[in-house]
């Protein structure tokens, strides 16, 4: 109860502010964190596939980000126009742009632990599983490890901010972040990830049954060539088959054969790439991040931001 | 009061783009000082221009063109816009930290006296507070931030006729006792006499009058007497009117001299309201400018 304390617009301030602002949304991430870590627990190699619960965990890690990106990021901005408080907060000494860096900043602190959390008990329980189609290059493997988990948190909080600085509206700020959030997220693993690098290729004899890869590469495309080393997809060898009078796997031996084929390859991406390919990953979400924080902090900077 | 400028305005033009529509100038070529430790009036209809212009001057909105200047004086700038906006969750407590933890300057004990006198529980959270005892936050927090300029965008519109009296004399003390320079907005005009000193009069985006409340009283006068078609006195006609014996001219004069009219006519002096009222009607019928 001081007279004309000098004290305030420090650091510490915009903390308590952040703080008494977001403090439930903080506090059920770090519940949620901790039932998590529980859950992950329970999960026993032996009773997988009996409850789903290893399941369900892999896939709640997935879309933990997504969680992130609309409940901490999308009502950062929208919440305040919505209800008018930014006439309030950014009219006072503290410029609306370092309002904005400095809850977005730490936010994204609080995102990067929660997410670091979430990762090591997530890969913990899949290295507990150990099974194929788990490895390190499976979808969960590659998105669970800590610093993929991180950089999805931080890219979320970064597009659920920049979509509110310019939705305005907590509901459709958040409904258009998850809906963006998903597309990126999808797309990069899907068509994006497959292809950071050439991936190597091995032929073997057509007979052959299994594929001649080395354990947790991560297999791609694979098929037939022909004697001059062109590519016979599976589905041009499918196609063949069908038009044939009983469409069964005899026809599929004499379609190779008619289509030229000499040998089967598979195309993989070798282990020794897991490293990179995560660096590749890594770089191309904190790129998006840092794009949608400028971006934000210059529509909230803009002063005709009212 | 100093004597100094609190602040000047200078050619000030916002438009707003409207998308599809083109744009929309809100505010143009806005060009006025404010003498420090006045109570200023920005008065003028719903979508004159009022809240862009407080904005503009606050720093919440870029201008389009022109500039704001603050005098040395008034540097600090404390804005209370018109829905008086809270954190509904947070309690009034919460609120004046609020206030403390983004000001640079903040005095306690200014906002808390503030709520004391309108006995405003500082407990409860804002969101259930009445609209009038969210108004008494937001000037609170507005004050505790020591300003030197203080902005208020209809300040007095959720309040009781009781709290419109009260918090307009603690403004006045709070003028009187810091040199303080307040602009507000409002559409009430009655709610004007023997607040502001000095008015600022929009219509449609651009000033119609604007200075000194007793200079701009003293230069208009009513003539009153019988019917007749042209004014018995100087100075120029804003307004005739007539019935079928009596005629009525509000002129503006050229000097502050009170001019003498030959009986039957007489003189009455003009209210803010009838000023206000009779600009605004012209600005309405297409008379843009009147030649002082």
């Amino acid at each position: 109860m001081t007279t004309m304390t000098a004290s305030g617009a420090r650091f510490p301030d915009l903390v308590w502010l952040t703080w008494r602002q977001h403090r439930w949304s903080i506090i059920a991430a770090v519940v949620a964190l901790g039932g998590y870590g529980v859950a992950c627990q329970l999960v026993q190699p032996g009773r997988y596939g009996v409850s789903g619960l290893f399941e369900s965990l892999a896939l709640f890690a997935q879309i933990a980000a997504g969680l992130v990106a609309v409940f901490w990021g999308a009502p950062l901005l929208a919440r305040e126009h919505e209800q008018r408080t930014h006439l309030l907060s950014w009219g006072q000494d503290v410029s609306p742009v370092r309002w904005s860096v400095s809850k977005a900043a730490l936010l994204a602190a609080g995102a990067v632990v929660v997410a670091t959390g979430l990762g090591l008990a997530g890969t913990a329980m899949l290295s507990r599983m150990s099974r194929p189609g788990n490895g390190p290059f499976s979808t969960w493997g590659f998105e669970l490890w800590p610093p993929m988990q991180i950089v999805y948190a931080l890219f979320g909080l970064a597009l659920g901010v920049a979509v509110s600085a310019v939705a305005r509206r907590t509901v459709p700020a958040m409904g258009i972040t998850l809906v963006g959030f998903t597309a990126v997220r999808v797309f990069v693993a899907v068509w994006m990830r497959p292809t950071y690098l050439p991936p190597v290729r091995t032929t073997y004899p057509l007979a052959e049954q299994g594929f001649p890869i080395p354990p947790d590469a991560l297999r791609l495309d694979f098929g037939d060539v022909d004697a001059a080393g062109r590519t016979i997809s599976q589905s041009q060898i499918l196609q063949c088959a069908m038009r044939g009078n009983h469409a069964d796997f005899t026809d599929l031996a004499a379609c190779e054969k008619k289509l030229g084929a000499t040998q089967s390859f598979v195309d993989y991406q070798p282990i020794d790439r897991l490293l990179t390919f995560h660096l590749i990953e890594m770089g191309i979400f904190l790129l998006l991040s840092a794009g949608l924080f400028v971006l934000a902090c210059r529509l909230v900077g803009r002063q005709g931001a009212l | 009061m100093s004597d100094g400028i609190a602040v000047t305005v200078d050619d000030l033009g916002k438009r707003y783009r409207r998308w599809p529509h083109g744009s929309v100038w809100a505010l143009r070529h806005c060009s006025f000082e404010l003498p420090a430790g006045v109570v200023a009036a920005l008065v003028g209809m719903n979508g004159a221009g009022k809240t862009t212009l407080m904005s503009v001057v606050t720093g919440l909105l870029a201008p389009t063109e022109g500039a704001v200047r603050l005098g040395d004086d008034a540097s600090r700038v404390s804005f209370v816009a018109q829905d008086k906006p809270l954190y509904r969750h947070f309690s009034v407590t919460d609120m004046l930290k609020v206030g403390a933890s983004l000001n640079r300057v903040w005095d306690q004990r200014r906002a808390l006296r503030w709520l004391e006198r309108f006995q405003i529980p500082l407990d409860r959270p804002c969101g259930r507070l009445s609209g009038g005892q969210q108004a008494q936050v937001a000037f609170a927090i507005a004050l505790g931030s020591c300003p030197s300029l203080l902005l208020l965008d209809e300040p007095l519109s959720n309040l009781d006729p009781l709290a419109r009296r009260e918090v307009t004399k603690e403004l006045l003390g709070e003028v009187a006792d810091t040199g303080l320079t307040v602009l507000l907005s409002t559409h009430v005009v009655a709610e004007l006499g023997g607040v502001a000193d000095h008015l600022l009069l929009l219509a449609a985006g651009t000033l119609l009058e604007q200075g000194d409340v007793d200079d701009l009283l003293a230069s208009h006068v009513r003539y009153v007497g019988p019917r007749s078609d042209t004014s018995p006195g100087p100075g120029q006609i804003l307004q005739a009117r007539h019935t079928d014996r009596q005629s009525t001219f509000l002129v503006r004069l050229a000097s502050d001299s009170a001019p003498r009219v030959d009986p039957p006519w007489t003189t009455q002096t003009v209210t803010l309201e009838d000023l206000v009222l009779v600009r605004l009607e012209m600005a309405r019928s297409g008379v843009r400018g009147v030649a002082a």
